[in-house]
C-alpha cells in the first residue's frame, strides 16, 4: 500500500498538484490510522492531507480510482439462462450473421473483452505529459478505434433480426441487459487500461518537469503552449510567496517605533505614566500607480503583472491602473470589477476600433494632464512597458516630473538589456530617468520585482 | 476522545449537528494525527458551528479567536494588565517606600526595585488572550480560530509559528509549554489565498453544501415544529435554487431562517403566494430573486410527498 501511496503522489505531481514531502508522510499516517480500512474512509484521509485547494479536489477524484480502484468488474458470456429452444436461435442467427458480426461483438457475447496487447496496440503510446482532464477523451478516441460504435449498431440488428425470428420480448429484454452490463464492463475496462497507461507515463516523468516549478523559469515569449490553468495557479502560487515573505519581513523587522502622541494621549488616565505604550503602524503600505503598455507584445506580461499586484491587495494602501497604447485609459474601474484574467480581454475589447503604435510619449502626455492627481510623494509609480515608442517622441522630461513627484519611479520591461536602445528602443533614455528598471523575462523575475518593491518601501 | 470516525459522528449528532461523512472522518484523524485542520467552503455551511459541536462532543471548553484586519498578537496571546498594575503600585507605594528607606541614592533604589520586577511581571498582571488561554488550558481544548482569511499576512505568519510548536515566549515570565495540545479548527471564507506554509502544517476540510437527505435531516432538527411535508418541500425547493446561476445562493443558515419564516406564518403548503412572499429571507439580491421567480414560473411547484425521514 506505501508504494501504491508513493505512486499516486508523483501521479499528482504529474498532473500539476503540489505535494510537499511533510504532506505526503500525513497521508501514510492518516491512511494507517483510519480504524476501519474502507475505500471511502481510505479516500477520505488521503484528500485531507494531500489536496489543499479546492480546485485540486477534481484532479484527485479523477486520479484516485485510477490508483485504487481495484480490479474493473469481468463480462460474463451472454445467454446462459436462456431456454434450449432460444439458446438453439441465437446460435443459429449468429451463425446466419456470420459475416456481418465483428470479432469484438462475437468475444464480447461469449464474455471476453480485448486484452491489454490488442489495446495497447489500438492505442499507441500516450505522449509524456497530457493532463488527465483529456483522459475522457483518449477514452473516446481508444473505444472509436476499437470499433465499439460498428458494434452498437449489430447489436441492434442481431435483436432485431432475433425478434424476427420470434422471440419474446422478456426474453430479448433480458438478453439486452445481459449485453448491457457487458458493454458498461468493457467501458470500464478500457477506461482503467487508459488510466494504466497514463500513470506508467506519469511514474516516468521526472518530478521537476512534472510540476509547474518550470513555468516560473520559462521565458515569457516561450509561455504560448503552456497550460493556461497552470500558469494562473503558478502566478497565484508565486504571489502567495510573496506575501508570505513580506509578512514574515514585518514581524522580523527592526524593533517597532514609539509612538509618543498616542502613547501619551492614552495614559491620560494613567497620570501621563506612560504605562501603555504604543507603536507606530510597523510600515506603510506602498500606494501603487501603474501605467501598462498593452499593445501585442506587452499584453502577456501585464496581465501576469496585474493578477500578481491584484492578489496583493492587503499588502498594498491604495492601487491605480492606467493602460495604454497611444491613448491612456484609467482602467482602475474595470479591474476593481473583475480579476485582471477577465478584466484585461474586455479592456482590449473595448478599445476603439483602429490600428495603433504604442505611443507612450503621448500617453504620458495624457497622465500629466489628466490623472496627476494619481502620483504624490507616496506613490510608487510603476511604468511596464518595452520602451518601443515607434519613433515617437518618448517625453523623458515627463517621466523626470513625475520622478519628483512620486515617491519613485520603477520601470518594468521584459526585453534584455543589450536591446535596450536598439531600433526604436528608447529604453535607454527613459532608465536613466527613472529610479530603478528591472528586467522581467519570466515569472519569478516578476515575482522578484513585486518582491523588491515591497520590501523596500 | 472517540474511538472511530463513526462514535465521533454520532457524538457529533447528539449535539444537533448533521455531520458529512467526510466531516466525521476529517475530525477524526485531526484527533488521531494531532493535526490543526483548515475549514473553507461558502458563508452559512456550518464551519463555525461544525467547532461549536466538536468541543461539546468532546466534553472540551471551546476557545475561539475571531480574527479581523488589524488583529495583532496582544489582542490574540496577551497584555499586561496595566491598570491593574498601576492600581498594585499605588496601593503597595507605603510598602515601597519603606522598602527604599534606606537606599542612598537613585540607582540603589532603581536596582532594589528591579529585584522586585518579577512581582508586577507575573501571570497574576497578564491579560490572557484566546491563543494563550488555549495554550495555558488544563483541560486540552478545541480552539476555533476563526475567518483567517480577514486577518492579516502578519498575523498569519505569526499564527504558523504558534501552531508548529504550542510554546510562546513572555519575555519577562520565561517561555511557556502547552499542557495539553488544543486541537485547533481554522476556518477561511477564501477571500485572499492563505499561505502555502500554513496549509501544508492543516488537514484541509471543504465543506460544501449539504446532500438533500442531510438538510432535511438538519431542518427537521432545528425547526422541529414544522410539519414533514413542508420541510421536504423547503429542501426541495432550495436544492434547486442552488442549480441556478446566483449572486448568492442560498445556505444552511438561510434554510433555517425560511423554515423558521414559514412557520411563523403558519404556513400549510408551500404554495407559489407563500414562496413569493417570503423570498426575501432566502435570497438578498433582486437579480437573485428575479431568476427564481422566473425558475418557479417555470415549474409549478406541486406537492411532493414527504420522505420517509
Ligand atoms: N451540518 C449542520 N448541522 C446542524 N446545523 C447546521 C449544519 N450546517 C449548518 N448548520 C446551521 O447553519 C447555521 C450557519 O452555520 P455557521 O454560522 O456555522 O456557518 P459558517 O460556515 O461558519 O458561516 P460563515 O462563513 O458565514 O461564518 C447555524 O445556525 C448552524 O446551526
Ligand atoms: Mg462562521
Amino acid at each position: 500500500m506505501e508504494n501504491r501511496i508513493i505512486e499516486f503522489v508523483s501521479g499528482l505531481r504529474a498532473a500539476g498538484v503540489r505535494v510537499s514531502v511533510s504532506e505526503s508522510r500525513d497521508a501514510f499516517l492518516a491512511s494507517s490510522n483510519v480504524a476501519v480500512p474502507q475505500r471511502e474512509t481510505f479516500r477520505v484521509a488521503l484528500r485531507a492531507t494531500l489536496i489543499k485547494e479546492q480546485r485540486d479536489r477534481e484532479t484527485f477524484d479523477r486520479l484516485f480510482p485510477m490508483y485504487f480502484g481495484g480490479d474493473p468488474p469481468a463480462l460474463q458470456p451472454v445467454g446462459q439462462n436462456l431456454q434450449p429452444a432460444d439458446s438453439e436461435t441465437l446460435q443459429q442467427m449468429l451463425r446466419e450473421l456470420q459475416a456481418e458480426l465483428s470479432d469484438l461483438l462475437r468475444d464480447l457475447l461469449q464474455g471476453k473483452a480485448p486484452d491489454n496487447e490488442q489495446l495497447r496496440e489500438q492505442l499507441g503510446r500516450l505522449p509524456a505529459r497530457v493532463d488527465p482532464r483529456m483522459l475522457p477523451r483518449v477514452e473516446r478516441e481508444l473505444n472509436k478505434r476499437l470499433g465499439v460504435a460498428q458494434m452498437l449498431r449489430e447489436i441492434e440488428a442481431l435483436l432485431a433480426a432475433l425478434e424476427q425470428a420470434g422471440m419474446q420480448a422478456a426474453t430479448l429484454q433480458a438478453l439486452r441487459a445481459e449485453i448491457e452490463q457487458n458493454l458498461q464492463a468493457l467501458a470500464e475496462q478500457v477506461a482503467r487500461f487508459v488510466g494504466q497507461q497514463w500513470r506508467e507515463r506519469a511514474a516516468q516523468t521526472p518530478a521537476e518537469e512534472a510540476s509547474d516549478a518550470g513555468l516560473a523559469d520559462r521565458p515569457f515569449e516561450s509561455l504560448g503552449d503552456a497550460d493556461y490553468a497552470q500558469l494562473q495557479r503558478e502566478v497565484r502560487r508565486l504571489a502567495a510567496l510573496v506575501r508570505t515573505r513580506a509578512a514574515l519581513r514585518h514581524k522580523r523587522g527592526r524593533g517597532r517605533l514609539l509612538d509618543a502622541k498616542t502613547t501619551l494621549r492614552a495614559n491620560v488616565r494613567h497620570g501621563g505614566v506612560p504605562f501603555a505604550l504604543h507603536f507606530k503602524r510597523r510600515h506603510l503600505k506602498p500606494k501603487l500607480t501603474l501605467i501598462c503598455d498593452v499593445s501585442t507584445s506587452m499584453r502577456q506580461v501585464v496581465e501576469f503583472l496585474l493578477t500578481f499586484i491584484y492578489e496583493l491587495q492587503d499588502q498594498l494602501s491604495r492601487t491605480r491602473s492606467f493602460a495604454f497604447i497611444d491613448q491612456l485609459l484609467d482602467i482602475s474601474p474595470e479591474l476593481a470589477a473583475a480579476p485582471p484574467a477577465t478584466a484585461i480581454p474586455r479592456i482590449l475589447r473595448n478599445l476603439p476600433a483602429g490600428h495603433y503604435n504604442t505611443d507612450l510619449g503621448a500617453a504620458l502626455n495624457q497622465f500629466v494632464t489628466h490623472h496627476l492627481d494619481a502620483v504624490d510623494q507616496r506613490t510608487t509609480l510603476i511604468i511596464c512597458g518595452d520602451g518601443r515608442n515607434n519613433y515617437n517622441d518618448p517625453r523623458c522630461e515627463l517621466v523626470e516630473l513625475l520622478r519628483r513627484r512620486a515617491r519613485r519611479v520603477l520601470w518594468l520591461n521584459p526585453e534584455p538589456r543589450y536591446l535596450w536602445g536598439s531600433d526604436d528602443s528608447d529604453m535607454g533614455q527613459y532608465a536613466s530617468a527613472v529610479t530603478a528598471v528591472h528586467h522581467v523575462g519570466n515569472l519569478r523575475e516578476l515575482a522578484a520585482a513585486v518582491d523588491s518593491l515591497l520590501a523596500s518601501n | 476522545m472517540t474511538d472511530t470516525a463513526e462514535q465521533l459522528g454520532a457524538a457529533l449528532k447528539a449535539q444537533q449537528y448533521i455531520p458529512s461523512e467526510e466531516i466525521c472522518t476529517v475530525m477524526f484523524l485531526a484527533q488521531q494525527l494531532q493535526k490543526p485542520v483548515l475549514v473553507e467552503g461558502p458563508a452559512g455551511v456550518g464551519k463555525t458551528e461544525l467547532a461549536k459541536a466538536l468541543a461539546s462532543a468532546l466534553g472540551r471548553p471551546l476557545i475561539r479567536l475571531q480574527c479581523y484586519e488589524g488583529l495583532d498578537e496582544s489582542k490574540a496571546l496577551y497584555e499586561w494588565e496595566y491598570s491593574k498594575q498601576m492600581l498594585y503600585t499605588q496601593l503597595l507605594s507605603g510598602k515601597l517606600q519603606q522598602m527604599l528607606a534606606d537606599t542612598d541614592t537613585l540607582a540603589a533604589a532603581a536596582d532594589r526595585i528591579a529585584k522586585e520586577d518579577d512581582v508586577f511581571f507575573s501571570m497574576r498582571f497578564l491579560l490572557q488572550r484566546p491563543l494563550l488561554r488555549a495554550i495555558l488550558s488544563p483541560e486540552p481544548a478545541v480552539l476555533l480560530i476563526d475567518e483567517i482569511d480577514r486577518a492579516d499576512s502578519e498575523f498569519e505568519a505569526f499564527l504558523l509559528e504558534v501552531l508548529s510548536d504550542f510554546q510562546i515566549s513572555v519575555p519577562e515570565i520565561g517561555t511557556l509549554v502547552a499542557i495539553n495540545k488544543p486541537l485547533v479548527l481554522l476556518t477561511s471564507n477564501n477571500t485572499r489565498e492563505l499561505s502555502e506554509a500554513l496549509k501544508r502544517r492543516c488537514l484541509y476540510l471543504f465543506i460544501g453544501y449539504p446532500a438533500p437527505a442531510a438538510e432535511l435531516e438538519i431542518v427537521r432538527l432545528k425547526v422541529p415544529a414544522l410539519s414533514a411535508q413542508i420541510a421536504a418541500q423547503v429542501v426541495d425547493a432550495v436544492q434547486s435554487l442552488r442549480s441556478l446561476d446566483l449572486r448568492k445562493a442560498p445556505s444552511v443558515a438561510e434554510t433555517i431562517d425560511w423554515a423558521r419564516a414559514l412557520l411563523a406564518l403558519n404556513a400549510s403548503a408551500l404554495t407559489r403566494d407563500v414562496f413569493d412572499s417570503t423570498l426575501t429571507v432566502l435570497l438578498k439580491y433582486e437579480s437573485d430573486l428575479q431568476k427564481a421567480r422566473q425558475m418557479i414560473r417555470r415549474e409549478p411547484r406541486k406537492p411532493k410527498a414527504p420522505d420517509a425521514a
